[in-house]
């Protein structure tokens, strides 16, 4: 019976998606939205046309984060440093439990009350220092200034409040003295743009798709026009035709509105899609750090190489993916040293003990290896026999 | 279905088994680490299984005889011939107590086996052969799950009269059918997926893709639950024996201990707090490594 | 929506007829002789026998049972008892309010103590609510509740002499009994509302609330909080369905002329009208209960009105196909 209702679902919907989708373009152009903006609206027009590139927008300096559960402590992040331009986008890469997540939750300061805490560091955004600040000081930049869009749709929404309502009391919470029924047809518009018909605002969450749910997922995220979106695996959840349609989506209104974007994936090709920079992160520190062009035309730290070497590409054909091997050490129990010595093919006596010094490799670029030297020449010398 | 698919999909079969065999090595190990690290688990195992040895060697360890009259030393208080006193008749309320366990633990374990043993025939009859007949048996379940628990128990324990066996039966009858209906739900979940499909593929015999393959999976939940309602049965076993039903005096069974003691309670309250520390003290031995053992087959569900 | 409360009703009409026919079937195999229970053992064989055609139960079992069935559903009539000679239904009507009192009055008090404490204790993990709720509803899980219902009775009643220790009048003399089901039924609720609203608070949509700017008041209490209370009702539905038997010990220990110690008295004389009657009764009012609960859930959670919902279009679509 369960299966009946599903079904039912999708084939109804499908050809209002794509209707969906092309009316939200226009509309995004058209009058669309502002007809019932207040003034925090207002203030965003001037950066419409072209994303305004800005002084240092997002400065995350040194930052550590724990959990800890009974006697254990899980070092999730350690030492995190990273700094971004308004309009800018960054790609945090790695593999699942590398605490990517738990970036994003700790800028936002969403990290578990029970057993996780923001160890050290500071994260300036717009000239605050987001972890001085007081949890209603917080409570004012969540959703508005920063919002966030988890992975997965299906359990990200309230299953037991209308989409419409869940996408309005959050409007209403940002613009104080809205009535409802401002803010709902503000809803509707936003919902609109990500391209689901007014009539079916009134639903609950499990009639829709998952598609449709994360689509929900970003009008909210994007519902107060933040200036910084973090997106949190957003399209793990989604089958690869939906994936394309949501990064479009997120691609576009970030585009037009001059959005700051943190996207956290452990997929390259949507990085490539997506980003201006990329980190890539390794047991809670980023092993590699540049621009797009930077990381993918010289990729440095030998656990980058494994990952580009496990994503199929179109010119290796029928040769086999080639996994980085071994699996990620408990972040309960990391190695001492680079954490990446456990697994990495050029490891040596000097990876297993001390820090490991980050190398400037020129531009933004840099990584946090002892054999950069040794692994570039040997990609060299594979590229040229290849 | 032509040959290279057959062939594949026994290749599946054997395949997936051998994981599963596998898997269940290393889970059934990595599980009884994880039990012997929850200190209060295995201080409830220890507690219980000290109480089930005491129960044993009751003969050895208990000064009295758990019937021996003493008219003259009725009524006493605690002291060092008499540990926890004398009943009204100059029973040795500390023997009577040793004695106890005999009845109340092997009755509550004896029904709980019982039920679940039960519960799982009829919960796997129903979960894998579906359609008509498990229709029949679930429609059997809502009418008995209609009548108050503790008055089937009840109204069975009279129609069958006391005595230790007819007490597990009238005991085990009404814990059969949440066993079988929360088995019947896991059998239908697992019977979806991939590796029972496969096994049919390998033309093993119905009966046995229940035993090997569907029961291995579902059946966690049913052994946490039986663990857990060791505890309740012994409370309701003792609740029954108040009631003048179940265990008939003079033996001494805990709750008819209580039973015994009820109308001597302002005066004499030893008579009922020694039978009342030891329901309690098994209760939560059992408890705890009930607990104990949830969180270790399932570490996610700690909270 | 109507559709499935009426399926749901028309279902609860043959399930109320086999339990009848199971009790009555139970107390028929029950030993004992009713005649010469009633009339004592010096009663002549004679007697006895003429006796027992009054009580008709020296015809075979299916006419007994076939008459049983006939009176108690087509004329709506439960007969009188066998020892007493009263009519049940009155018995019953008498009786029935004490023990929906207890029951009702002690249950609604437990869920609105238990439900704040439990959702203090998941809000403050490991805080002072959380250890006392686990402490108390451990307690309250290892001792029988008859134990705590005598150590009350000595405290309020010997001891202190403020409460009467049994029988029944004023208001005062259920306070006990009340408290007996109370305690049990808080701490119970208490402990499965903690654990419903931890996992709630861990769900991603709560942890998404809190990303959009919600104070953490309004996430626990305006998001959380009602998805958490769902399981929660089928917690106190159980507890009401169930507790018109479960009293009987109690009813025991503080002599309620209740439903419990009438059926008890009457299981135990073999007086078969009152107990294939009350129990009828008791069926009757868990079905409704539950249907209550089943018609609570659909409305607060829209998953289950829609599974509701489609459970009726699937059978209507099936019978538009076969037809």
């Amino acid at each position: 019976m369960n299966e009946n209702m599903e079904n039912r679902t999708e084939r109804e919907e499908m050809p209002e998606r794509r209707h969906g989708f092309h009316r939200g373009g226009k509309d995004r152009h058209g009058e669309g939205h502002d007809r019932h903006h207040g003034e925090r609206h207002g203030e965003h027009r001037e950066g419409h046309d072209r994303p305004h590139r800005g002084d240092k927008f997002l400065n995350v300096k040194n930052l550590w984060v724990e959990y800890t559960a009974g006697k254990r402590v899980v070092h999730a992040v350690n030492g995190i440093s990273f700094s971004l331009r308004k309009g800018e986008s960054l790609g945090v890469v790695g593999e699942s439990g590398c605490g990517k997540s738990t970036i994003a939750k700790a800028i936002l300061r969403i990290l578990p009350d029970h057993g996780a805490r923001i160890a050290g560091g500071e994260m300036w955004f717009k000239g605050k220092n987001l972890v001085d600040l007081s949890e209603a000081e917080m409570e004012k930049i969540r959703g508005a200034e920063i919002s966030m869009i988890f992975q997965d749709p299906m359990t990200a929404l309230n299953p037991v409040k209308r989409i419409l309502d869940q996408v309005a009391s959050v409007i209403r919470l940002h613009n104080e003295g809205m009535t409802k029924k401002a803010s709902e047809a503000i809803a509707i518009d936003m919902l609109k743009t990500v391209g689901i018909n007014e009539d079916r605002v009134r639903e609950y969450p499990h009639q829709f798709s998952g598609g449709m749910q994360q689509r929900v997922e970003v009008a909210i995220g994007l519902s107060c026009h933040p200036d910084l979106l973090l997106a949190d695996e957003p399209t793990t959840a989604l089958d690869v035709t939906i994936q394309a349609q949501v990064l479009d989506l997120i691609h576009d209104l970030m585009e037009q509105r001059g959005t700051t974007l943190i996207l956290i994936t452990h997929n390259l090709g949507i990085v490539a899609e997506m980003c201006d920079h990329v980190a890539v992160v390794y047991g809670g520190e980023i092993v590699e750090y540049g621009t797009k062009r930077e990381v993918f035309k010289n990729p440095s730290h030998p656990y980058t190489i494994g990952l580009f070497g496990a994503v199929p590409s179109m010119a290796s054909d029928g040769e086999r993916l080639k996994p980085v091997e071994g699996v990620m050490p408990d972040p309960s129990d990391l190695p001492a040293g680079c954490k990446f010595h456990t697994r990495c093919p050029y490891a040596t006596e000097a990876c297993k003990d001390g820090k490991v010094p980050v190398v400037d490799l020129g531009g933004t670029h840099r990584c946090q290896c002892h054999h950069i030297e040794e692994v570039r020449a040997k990609r060299e010398k594979e590229a040229a026999t290849v | 279905m032509t040959e290279e698919k057959t062939r594949e999909a026994i290749d599946t079969g054997l395949r997936l088994r051998d994981d599963i065999a596998l898997k269940k090595e290393t889970n059934f190990k990595q599980m009884l680490k994880r039990l012997a690290k929850n200190k209060l688990a295995i201080a409830g195992g220890i507690v219980f299984l000290i109480l089930c040895l005491v129960s044993i060697f009751a003969p050895l360890i208990a000064p009295y005889d758990y019937a021996a009259i003493d008219p003259v030393n009725k009524y006493m208080r605690p002291c060092a011939e008499h540990l926890f006193g004398t009943d009204q008749f100059g029973r040795d309320i500390f023997s009577r107590v040793i004695y106890g366990g005999r009845w109340s633990l092997t009755l509550g374990v004896a029904s709980t086996l019982v039920s679940t043993l039960l519960g799982i025939v009829v919960g796997s009859i129903a979960g894998y052969f579906g359609g008509k007949v498990d229709m029949v048996i679930m429609r059997f379940i809502d009418i008995v799950q209609c009548i108050p628990g503790i008055l089937l128990t009840i109204c069975i324990s009279v129609a069958l009269g006391s005595g230790i066996v007819n007490t597990v039966i009238a005991m085990s009858f009404g814990g059969i059918w949440g066993t079988a209906r929360m088995l019947r739900g896991q059998i239908l979940l697992v019977r979806e997926s991939e590796y029972v499909e496969a096994a049919k593929a390998t033309n093993v015999s119905s009966f046995r893709t229940i035993l090997k393959y569907v029961l291995p999976n579902s059946i966690q939940q049913t052994i946490i639950g039986a663990c857990m309602g060791i505890g309740g049965t012994i409370s309701a076993i003792s609740g029954l024996s108040f009631l003048g039903l179940g265990v008939q005096p003079p033996l001494p069974e805990w709750g008819a201990m209580l039973n015994d003691g009820r109308n001597y309670l302002r005066y004499y309250p030893n008579m009922l707090i020694a039978p009342c520390i030891m329901i309690a003290l098994t209760i939560l031995s059992i408890s705890l490594f009930g607990d104990g053992l949830r969180d270790a087959m399932d570490p996610r569900m700690k909270d | 929506m109507g559709r499935y409360i009426i399926k749901r009703l028309l279902i609860t009409i043959p399930i109320i007829i086999a339990v009848s026919i199971i009790i009555f079937s139970l107390l028929y195999i029950t030993p004992g002789d009713p005649a010469q229970m009633i009339l004592g053992t010096t009663a002549t064989t004679e007697e006895l026998a003429s006796y027992r055609t009054y009580l008709g139960i020296d015809r075979p079992f299916l006419v007994q049972l076939g008459d049983y069935l006939y009176r108690l559903f087509i004329k709506w009539d439960l007969g009188d008892s066998w020892v007493s000679q009263m009519n049940i239904m009155h018995e019953i009507k008498l009786r029935l309010p004490r023990t929906f009192a207890i029951s009702l009055y002690s249950i609604l008090a437990g869920a609105v103590c238990g439900i704040p404490l439990g959702v203090m204790a998941a809000v403050h993990q490991d805080g002072k609510a959380d250890r006392f709720v686990l402490v108390l509803s451990s307690v309250m899980h290892c001792v029988p509740g008859y134990v705590i219902a005598m150590v009350l009775v000595v405290i309020f009643a010997l001891k202190l002499r403020w409460l009467p220790a049994y029988g029944i009048g004023g208001i005062k003399f259920y306070i006990l009994p009340c408290l007996c089901i109370l305690l049990g039924s808080f701490s119970g609720m208490a402990r499965s509302m903690r654990s419903s609203m931890l996992e709630v608070i861990r769900s991603d949509f709560v942890m998404a609330a809190k990303a959009q700017g919600f104070s953490k008041n309004t996430v626990y209490y305006r998001h959380a909080l009602p998805n958490a209370l769902i399981p929660i009702i089928t917690q106190i539905g159980g507890q009401f369905a169930n507790a018109l038997g479960g009293t009987m010990i109690l009813e025991t220990i503080f002599s309620i002329p209740g439903m419990g110690l009438y059926i008890q008295g009457a299981i135990t004389a073999r007086d078969v009208p009152i107990v294939t009657g009350s129990v009828v009764f008791l069926a009757i009012w868990f079905c409704l209960v539950m249907l209550a609960v089943d018609i609570l859930y659909a409305v607060v959670d829209p998953r289950i009105k829609a599974q509701y919902e489609a459970q009726g279009k699937a059978r209507a679509h099936r019978k538009g196909a076969a037809a």
